[in-house]
This record gives structure tokens, C-alpha cells and sequence, in this order.
């Protein structure tokens, strides 16, 4: 089996870099664009077929107006990925050998792959604040942790203390929170149910 | 002195079913450039990866083409898998490069039914397709489907296919073996297929390493790379295993290589069928959520045109950040457009079919 591995490696040094990896006699697999938050980021995969093993050399914060070195006369077949990456994400490569000028994919809009889609945004959104709220928690059972140790090995014994019981305003803080987190629709079902319990108990009371 | 002229070439050619357009440069007969152009179909089907559970996702990878469909299935789930850190049974391996060589088995019947209707062996053509009818067959016996087999999922597969299923399979691909054989053989031996194939489209071992060239166009030329050596899956277990190459770099030799390794795929899932294990096919869900943000893996796997790329990265949520399927015929245009310099332009649509570009595939 083969084994994989990410290389960062800067704009600048991309050249020279892929230049080692063509004397070493290394196979071009494939050249792909990405869309983070910010910039732009490309990764070139290469095949070492003595060692069997894949290397994938990422290029980080590409921006509209990064040059970006064409890799064609070391790879001739890396043309259609550069032309690819040109068209669906607005990728400016320079010195190409097979320059199509746009036209290599006939796509509606410009750029089309490098718009960050609705979905995506809200995906991303929760991602920050689930990682946010793991880091949160981690944070917490360091600090719990920090302190059971501070207070001996007799206190780690005593049975913690009851929490005491939440207001009602501080329960709907604490749902509000919790369906921040949620996932949109998720969390428009949550609030519905909550809203027809609500409801149903103020109907209760009035029949009382 | 001949004047040069730009000769269109698709995207809807006679000979070539596959939306892609070539602006021939010729002078006289002679073609001295090829530049193709692609993007009639262009779907978007990566970014859609955006907006639908990773799980569900394995349905549309392999609605990405209609011939290696079940492959785009397996390199997605793999790359999942390989994201998720799941193991999953071997005897789900098994099924899966079981499936995956008989789609090989589909695909090159497939090309060589086209290639026969090319050269107006219509006869031959429904020869062809009748014996990709069995493959069809198998496929709708153990999957419930004839094309899109949707029985990959993330984890394992979907259902278990028996073992008196797997060895009716063996005998039908013994009776298919020998139809196939009387089949190539009047093909390959016959005296106006070899002249206009043979030292036709010739890539020569260097420009075909130079190219990074995939598949049967690149072992044609006498390169022996083909991701089963590496053993993924079930393919390490395989006795022994060795690309089926030609050194012919020619039309001649890419159909040479295609042509046997139908016999080849026939031995490996007799092989996989003689051994497979009973331990569960893996049918668990996985995980709610994928990895977060920096969770990222690709396999690469091979498919009947070639090695294949699929790369998948987490964002910590249901959904993928970002997939990137890579497939043998966009490593291929460059090897194609090459071949395609200085040959006749009634070559042209007989080094297209050799090479076997899949257009729908490249476009995703």
C-alpha cells in the first residue's frame, strides 16, 4: 500500500520545488484549487513510484493577484489543471505553454467554483462554533481538573456538590446557546416544538 | 507550400459520442496541432459535495459517469473512509474490487463494441454489446441495478452479495471468456484492423513518462504503473498480479493491453471469489460528523481507463469541505493531444477511440 503526505511548501519556492521533484523522477498525479475563507490555496500531488508514496505540496494564500508559476514545461500534463483552476476559481498561473485564455471550460460566470455558497458559509459557521465549544470545554475540564488536584486527594473523595437549580431565564439563555450551535433547520424544529409546549402549558393553565 | 487551416472536431463527431471539441491545425492531410476543449457538460458536481451529507454523497460520485460509475463510488467511500479512520470488513473489500473489475470487464467491452462500429464491423459492435449484456446481467442479479449499482456505501456495502451468487458469476464469466476470445481474436488478426492501427498514434516510452500518462494508453507504451500493484484493498491478496503491457506504442498496443486485461480481470475475480473471507460487510454508519477543518486524505485507485484520484477534506460537520476527483482522462489530454501531432487526419478518430477519453468523466 502506498502512504500520503502533505507538504507545505511557499509561492515562491514552487518552481524550484516541483523542478527537484521532476529530477528525482517523480510522477505528476494532479494539480486541484481550493477556496478557504480567505485566499486561495492549490495542491499539487505527485507519485513516487520506487518508494510508492504520494506527495501532495500545498500552496497556501494564493490571492487574485498572486502570480502563480506554470508548471507545463516541467509537466506538460498539468495544462488542463492550470486551465481548469484558471476557469473555475480565478487562479492566475503565468508563463503557461497551452494557454486556452479562459475559454477551456465554457462556464456561464467567472470563477464559478470560487463562490462561497450559502450552504457553505453555514457549514463553516458551525464548524467555528463547534470547534469554539470544544476548545470551551476543554478549557473547562482543565480548569475542574486543575482545581481537584489543588484540593487534595480528600476532596477528589467528597461527592460534588449539587448544582443549583437554574432560573428560568438562565434555562432559556442556555437553549439559546445550544440552538446557535444547532444546525439551522435543526434548531427552526427545536424552536417550534418549544414554542407548541409552551403553548400547550398556557393552554393547561387557562383550563385550570 | 500547403496552407494551414483549423479543422473542427466535435463536440458532436460520427465516431466520438463524447462532447469534446478539438480545433485540428492541418496542413495538407497532416495534423500538426491538436487543441482540445472541454466544458459543454460541466456540471459542478464537486461543489455539491457543499450541500449534501457526506453519507448521501456516494450516490452522486457515481452519477458522475455511466461507465466507470461504480468505481467514482468506491474511490469516494474510500476516501471517506481513509478520512474517518474506518477499517472496514475485507470481505467488503472483496465485493468491491470484485465489482470493480467487472465494471473493468463492462467498460472495455464497451470501447471495443465502439471502436469495431468505427471501423464499420457493425457485426462485431453487437457481438460486443451482447457479451457486455452478461456483465449488465450480473449487475442487476446481485445489485438490483445496471448502471448506477449504488451498493457502496461510507463504512462497507450496502448489501451482501451470496456465494452460490459469486460462483454462478464464475461460470458465466468462464462462457463470456470464451465468446470474448473468438471475438478478439477475429478483431486483433484481422488484416485491415492492423493497417490502420498498427505505428498509428505512436507515444514513444519517454513521452509517455513525460506526459504522466495513465491506463492502458500509458502501459500501451510499455509503462508499467497500475495502482493494484500497490495492493489496496483486496488486491493484496492477489497470488501474484503484473500490469498487462505492450511495447508497441501504437493504436495496435492500446487495444492490445484493453483486450487482455479482460482475461486478466476474469483470473482476479475468480481468484477473489475462490478467497473471499465471511466477516460482515460493514453495514455500521459511521460517525455523525466528519473530522474537523485540516482532516484530509485522497486515494487513488485504478480505474479501467486508468489511475484515479479522489481527495475529500472535513470541516467538523455533516458536510465535506472540499472533494476533488481527478479522473484518467484529464491526465490523458496531453498524451492525446500529442499523439495527435503530425498523423492523418483520418487517423484521428481511431487514435481518439484507443485512447478512450471519457469526457463526462473529466467534465464532473
Amino acid at each position: 500500500m502506498y502512504t500520503v503526505e502533505f507538504v507545505e511548501c511557499p509561492l515562491g519556492d514552487l518552481l524550484t520545488r516541483v523542478q527537484s521533484l521532476k529530477h528525482e523522477g517523480l510522477r505528476f498525479v494532479q494539480l486541484f484549487a481550493e477556496k478557504p475563507e480567505a485566499g486561495m490555496d492549490l495542491v499539487y500531488t505527485f507519485y513516487d513510484v520506487v518508494n510508492d508514496n504520494a506527495l501532495n505540496l500545498v500552496v497556501n494564500g494564493i490571492t487574485e493577484e498572486s502570480e502563480v508559476p506554470s508548471i507545463q514545461g516541467l509537466y506538460f500534463a498539468a495544462f488542463s489543471y492550470e486551465n481548469e483552476a484558471h476557469d473555475l476559481y480565478g487562479v492566475n498561473f503565468v508563463n503557461m505553454q497551452l494557454d486556452f485564455g479562459g475559454h477551456f471550460f465554457n462556464v456561464g460566470i467567472d470563477a464559478p467554483m470560487a463562490i462561497i455558497s450559502p450552504e457553505q458559509k453555514a457549514a463553516r459557521e458551525k464548524a467555528a462554533k463547534v470547534k469554539a465549544a470544544a476548545a470551551a470545554k476543554a478549557a473547562k475540564a482543565a480548569k475542574e481538573a486543575a482545581a481537584k488536584a489543588a484540593a487534595g486527594d480528600g476532596a477528589a473523595e467528597k461527592p460534588a456538590a449539587k448544582p443549583a437549580a437554574l432560573t428560568e431565564e438562565e434555562r432559556a439563555k442556555k437553549m439559546e446557546a445550544k440552538l446557535a450551535a444547532m444546525d439551522p433547520e435543526k434548531a427552526a424544529k427545536v424552536r417550534a416544538a418549544l414554542a407548541a409546549q409552551a403553548a400547550k402549558k398556557a393552554a393547561q393553565k387557562d383550563g385550570e | 507550400m500547403a496552407r494551414k487551416t483549423i479543422l473542427p472536431f466535435g463536440p458532436q463527431h460520427p465516431v466520438l459520442p463524447e462532447p469534446v471539441h478539438l480545433d485540428l491545425v492541418v496542413e495538407d492531410e497532416h495534423v500538426i496541432e491538436a487543441i482540445p476543449q472541454i466544458g459543454f457538460v460541466h456540471r459542478g458536481l464537486e461543489k455539491l459535495v457543499e450541500t449534501r451529507d457526506y453519507n448521501q454523497f456516494v450516490y452522486i460520485a457515481e452519477r458522475v459517469c455511466g461507465i466507470c460509475s461504480f468505481g467514482h463510488g468506491y474511490g469516494y467511500a474510500s476516501a471517506t473512509e481513509k478520512l474517518l479512520g474506518l477499517e472496514i470488513p475485507r470481505r467488503a473489500q472483496y465485493l468491491r474490487a470484485i465489482l470493480e473489475e467487472l465494471s473493468r470487464i463492462h467498460s472495455h467491452l464497451l470501447w471495443l463494441g465502439l471502436l469495431a462500429d468505427a471501423f464499420g464491423f457493425e457485426s462485431l459492435f453487437n457481438h460486443c454489446w451482447r457479451l457486455r449484456e452478461t456483465i449488465l446481467d450480473i449487475f442487476q442479479r446481485t445489485c438490483g441495478a445496471r448502471i448506477i449499482l449504488s451498493i457502496v456505501i461510507v463504512g462497507g456495502m450496502a448489501h451482501d452479495i451470496d456465494d452460490s451468487e459469486l460462483k454462478a458469476i464464475c461460470e458465466k464469466l468462464d462462457t463470456l471468456k470464451r465468446d470474448y476470445r473468438e471475438i478478439v481474436d477475429t478483431m486483433m488478426n484481422d488484416s485491415s484492423v492492423k493497417s490502420r492501427l498498427c505505428g498509428v498514434g505512436y507515444i514513444s516510452f519517454e513521452d509517455a513518462m513525460e506526459l504522466s500518462m495513465v491506463g492502458p494508453f500509458a502501459k500501451a507504451s510499455g509503462i508499467e504503473h497500475d495502482m493494484r500493484t500497490t495492493g489496496f484493498d483486496a488486491y493484496g491478496d492477489l497470488d501474484h498480479f503484473e500490469p498487462i503491457i505492450s511495447n508497441e506504442c501504437d493504436c495496435y498496443g492500446r487495444c492490445k493491453v484493453r483486450c487482455a486485461e479482460v482475461y486478466q480481470s476474469i483470473d482476479i475475480i475468480k481468484e477473489l471469489v475462490a478467497k473471499i473471507p465471511h466477516d460482515g460487510i460493514g453495514k455500521k454508519p459511521g460517525p455523525k460528523v466528519l473530522p474537523p477543518d485540516g482532516g484530509q486524505s485522497h486515494v487513488l485507485i485504478e480505474q479501467p481507463r486508468g489511475e484515479a484520484f479522489y481527495y475529500v477534506r472535513g470541516n467538523g460537520t455533516k458536510n465535506i469541505e472540499r472533494f476533488r476527483m481527478r479522473t484518467p482522462t484529464s491526465q490523458n489530454l496531453a498524451g492525446m493531444v500529442r499523439a495527435l501531432q503530425g498523423v492523418e487526419v483520418a487517423d484521428v478518430p481511431m487514435i481518439i477511440l484507443t485512447i478512450d477519453p471519457c469526457i463526462s468523466c473529466t467534465e464532473r
